[in-house]
């Protein structure tokens, strides 16, 4: 996507100035906007030196057919970090660029046509054969879609088109649906052939694609990369992985084998679901918060949903559920969902473009369409809101879309593996995290005129690089690691996927999916995923209990046809939800308490066995005069915000109310402001030995691509204070959480 | 004389002496030159093949290849963002620029500034070929004008980083919702109605409010620029 272009139609006469025929003023406005898109958005100058100092020393380029043909244009691995030669294949037919000094070689020329000649000769041969060898005997055909007949192997489940509206429906008889039988939205071309998908894939192998040079990603710009982490065992895979890697089977992490059930009522789901929670308090020896009061409790899910919920509609999930069928209920919850996934902050901040987008979501909140399809329809471009999902998710740039995508669709936690291997949490590499990115990179582009456009076929990838965190370059291909998809009960898992029609079948019925979208319903309740990562100094601790609610919700979810609604009803009545805010924790009662009692409700909250705010936090602004105040440097802020930063915390507990009462807590920024730790906020900062660094991670743990100025303001101003360093960590924190 | 007109007579020899004395008697040189005669230019005054470095700026050492890139690839990578492309195409062609420079058997670097005109100009011209072959009609301004305005926002300062750095300080001048303007707009992509409604205000305001920001910057960074006496 080229958001940064000048060229953005939405743009283009931003600051045109009508008689400027030299065009001084509107290359001027060009200037200006090149700059502010390296300063804003992060978008600086690569170090390209290596990709051209190898070009330049590389052997003689041949062009055209010799290139496609010469023993040469195989793309070698790359091994312990040695450069080999690039795919020549992709790297040098480039006929329309004329390279000087071409050496032709005759001999090489023929042997090179006849070996030509031969691969086309061997292609349509195996195009021929193939449909026939791949046949299994008995294989049913289900008529669907006019144009898309679909065969089911009939050793699995036999899925029917619910947009036929067959009856049996698709989750009744407990069954996992196929991708392979996913019914056609909107009238779009047919599921490709296996010998179109083998044409398709041998397309994408051969060497004689002609490509330009493999593509800089724009991993180092701001410093990332440079992060060295101390004292830790790297686990950097010497090359380039081909062989296909089955699922892991870890107890703690296989998701892949979630018990198929049927769809049980409501009520009953919602009362297992508590029992799980409570189970889970009592297995880590946390004791619960006080409950809210019922009308506390509407008064808090009103504020979440942002629509005004009563306290008949809060009591039970059902009651609750009937409410989010509502239009405007649906309709405000699905945009506080889409804030939080894409890390908006606040509705507001979607705008009218996504308004389309919302009202489809909405729909998936009301039952009414079944959330995994449309997933799969706005990935693969087929949705008519499908450009303002891609939008909406590129909040922050290419590389945080990547991360929220693979989190929403994958459950798969990407934020420490963008400059290094996962060091705690083994399940994710640095390689495909980038495969992945480049993956998104190559299938969405702009044309000329603005609009997206969609390559799910990705029929010619181009390899894309990226750095070590040693410094070492990487090639890797686009696509998506099968570890991160779990497997589907029908089919066999691929080594990877590699476009994106691929991977949006996968997420029909997907079980990770499930996972990633019972996280981000978590999130948008309390303010953390419900299984977060390890090294998240927030994340609550990990039992058999915590496992099993992840997998009750998202089993129950896809046993739902990834109805929404109901995920959310079931998340808003759970016991979590209606927890008070611990005496150690209030304003006021904070500065009087001992370090192990604000220790044991910080654990609490961690384990949602305690609330520790619902009101909109104050601003980043807020938070930054706060810590400069209490380093004895002053701040002066923006008008408006300098009457909530008082220097005493209010005593007033009331809770913010929705649209009904219009009573406002009025909240003092300092409420939480750390004063007393012990110990940082997570463990494994301590094998960083230098705070910069360890104050870089913590960002990329908030999810941020650098570290925000704010924090680099901070951090000096309580380092030049003398605070300690377990104390400045968990500030830096608590200025970098949303 | 321009920067981009310097760097052009230092090339002139390159050119070969046919090539060279056509240039040197168009009005254009001669205009260029401040003089209404090419031989009274002392520049002109130069026999062919004994260029006097010192008339060109920074007369330098040649670098080898990996100190030219390393000295001008954000440089040039910069300019091709000002002239409209987007990230990727900036990459490519950036590296393919140097690569036709580093691979012509005549090219010599005088001094950093004529190399840096030079590196301009075949990029320059790889993106008009390559809106050519794509067949894509863009308005692209002419090397003249681009290069006076790159002068104005680099200057002395090949890569252009001292601009960039005092468009960061810069951005601490302007208001703070100016700043989210811009920020939205360049770091988010979001559109003049998203960033009205943000804002509170309409998109024609939110288009008012980044324009007079801009400006404000543009302002500013000359200023810096000034005083750093790149300019």
């Amino acid at each position: 996507m080229n958001r940064s272009n000048s060229n953005d139609t939405d743009f283009r006469n931003d600051g045109a100035d009508d008689g400027d025929p030299a065009g001084l003023e509107s290359n001027q406005e060009l200037a200006i906007d090149a700059l502010l898109s390296e300063v804003l958005a992060g978008q600086g100058p690569p170090d390209l030196s290596r990709q051209i100092l190898y070009e330049l020393n590389a052997p003689p380029r041949l062009t055209g057919v010799e290139a496609a043909i010469s023993p040469d244009a195989i793309s070698a691995p790359i091994v312990d970090g040695v450069d080999r030669q690039p795919d020549q294949g992709h790297a040098s037919a480039r006929p329309s660029i004329d390279i000087p000094s071409a050496r032709r070689n005759g001999r090489r020329t023929w042997i090179g046509f006849v070996s030509a000649v031969a691969a086309v000769a061997a292609t349509i041969l195996l195009m021929v054969w193939w449909p026939r060898a791949s046949e299994v005997p008995g294989q049913q055909r289900i008529a669907g879609a006019p144009g898309s007949e679909r065969s089911v192997d009939p050793s699995g489940t036999a899925a029917v088109d619910v947009a036929d509206g067959q009856p049996g429906g698709r989750s009744l008889a407990g069954a996992i649906r196929t991708p392979a039988v996913a019914p056609e939205p909107h009238g779009v071309r047919p599921e490709p052939t296996v010998a179109e998908a083998v044409a398709s894939a041998d397309a994408t192998q051969s060497p004689s694609t002609p490509e330009k040079r493999p593509e800089t990603l724009d991993p180092a710009s701001d410093a990332s990369a440079a992060d060295r982490v101390q004292g830790v065992a790297m686990a950097v895979s010497p090359s380039i992985d081909l062989t296909p890697r089955l699922p892991t089977t870890d107890s703690e992490t296989d998701t892949a084998s979630l018990p198929t059930s049927e769809l049980q009522p409501l009520d009953r789901v919602a009362s297992q679901t508590a029992k799980t929670i409570e189970s889970y308090w009592k297995s880590i020896d946390v004791t619960p918060s006080l409950a809210l009061s019922g009308e506390d409790l509407a008064a808090r899910l009103s504020a979440v949903f942002q629509v005004e919920i009563t306290r008949q509609q809060s009591e039970s999930a059902e009651a609750l559920r009937g409410r989010i069928r509502d239009q405007d209920a649906s309709i405000q919850l699905a945009s506080v969902w889409l804030a939080g996934v894409s890390d908006r902050g606040n509705v507001r901040r979607l705008g009218e473009s996504a308004d389309g987008l919302v009202a489809e979501i909405a729909s998936c909140f009301r039952g009414q369409r079944p959330f995994d399809q449309t997933l799969r329809e706005l990935t693969l471009g087929q949705n008519p809101h499908s450009a303002a999902w891609y939008q909406v998710m590129s909040t922050g740039g290419e590389a945080a879309m990547s991360q929220r995508l693979a989190a929403l669709t994958m459950g798969a936690d990407t934020r420490c593996v963008r400059c290094h291997d996962a060091k705690i949490d083994g399940r994710y590499r640095q390689h495909d995290r980038w495969a992945f990115q480049a993956l998104l990179q190559q299938s969405i582009n702009r044309s000329q005129d603005g609009r997206m456009q969609f390559d799910v076929d990705l029929v010619r990838p181009r390899p894309a690089f990226y750095d070590l965190a040693d410094g070492r370059r990487r090639m890797v291909e686009p696509g998506v690691a099968a570890d991160w998809l779990g497997s589907a009960k029908t089919l066999p898992p691929p080594a990877r996927l590699t476009n994106l029609r691929q991977w949006s079948d996968r997420l029909i019925g997907s079980d990770r999916l499930a996972i990633g979208i019972v996280n981000s319903m978590w999130r948008m309740m309390h303010g953390r995923p419900l299984r977060g990562s390890v090294a998240d100094p927030n994340t609550a601790a990990f039992d058999d209990a915590l496992v099993r609610l992840e997998q009750d919700l998202a089993s129950d979810l896809v046993a739902s046809d990834f109805d929404l609604g109901r995920l959310a009803s079931l998340i808003a009545t759970s016991p979590s939800v209606r927890r008070s805010v611990p005496k150690p924790l209030q304003a006021g009662e904070i500065l009087m308490a001992s370090v192990s009692d604000i220790e044991a409700a910080r654990r609490a909250v961690r384990a949602f066995a305690a609330s520790d705010h619902w009101e909109p936090r104050v601003s980043q602004n807020q938070r930054l005069a706060v810590i400069l105040k209490d380093a004895g440097k002053a701040m002066s802020l923006p008008s408006g915000e300098e009457d909530t930063l008082l220097a005493q915390p209010i005593l007033d507990t009331k809770v913010r109310r929705g649209p009904r009462d219009g009573e406002i807590r009025r909240r003092d920024a300092g409420d939480d402001f750390p004063r007393r730790v012990d110990g940082p906020p997570v463990q494994w900062l301590l094998a960083i030995p230098e705070l910069d660094r360890q104050v870089d991670h913590l960002s990329y743990l908030a999810g941020r691509q650098q570290t925000p100025k704010a924090v680099v303001e901070a951090t000096k101003a309580m380092q030049g204070a003398g605070v300690s360093r377990d104390l400045l960590l968990h500030r830096a924190w608590w200025l970098l959480a949303e | 004389m321009t920067t981009w007109s310097r760097d052009l007579d230092c090339h002139l020899d390159d050119f070969g002496s046919e090539a060279r004395d056509r240039y040197r008697q168009t009005d254009w040189f001669v205009a260029q030159s401040g003089n209404n005669s090419s031989h009274e230019s002392g520049i002109s005054n130069t026999k062919p093949g004994s260029r006097d470095p010192s008339s060109c700026a920074d007369a330098g050492v040649e670098l080898s290849p990996a100190e030219l890139i390393e000295k001008h690839q954000r440089g040039i990578w910069r300019y091709l963002r000002m002239l409209g492309c987007d990230a990727s195409t900036a990459d490519d062609l950036t590296q393919e620029t140097f690569l036709r420079v580093l691979r012509r058997d005549n090219f010599v670097q005088h001094n950093d500034t004529a190399t840096a005109g030079y590196l301009r100009r075949t990029a320059y011209n790889l993106l008009v070929s390559r809106h050519r072959k794509l067949g894509k009609v863009r308005t692209v301004g002419e090397p003249a004008v681009l290069d006076e305005i790159w002068d104005r926002w680099a200057g002395k300062d090949l890569a252009g980083d001292i601009a960039i750095e005092s468009l960061k300080e810069c951005l601490g001048g302007l208001t703070e919702r100016a700043r989210t303007a811009l920020r939205m707009r360049f770091a988010e992509g979001a559109s003049r109605v998203e960033i009205g409604d943000a804002l509170g205000i309409t998109d024609h305001g939110a288009r008012n409010l980044m324009q007079r920001a801009k400006a404000q910057l543009r302002e500013c960074v000359q200023e810096r620029l000034h005083q750093t006496n790149i300019q």
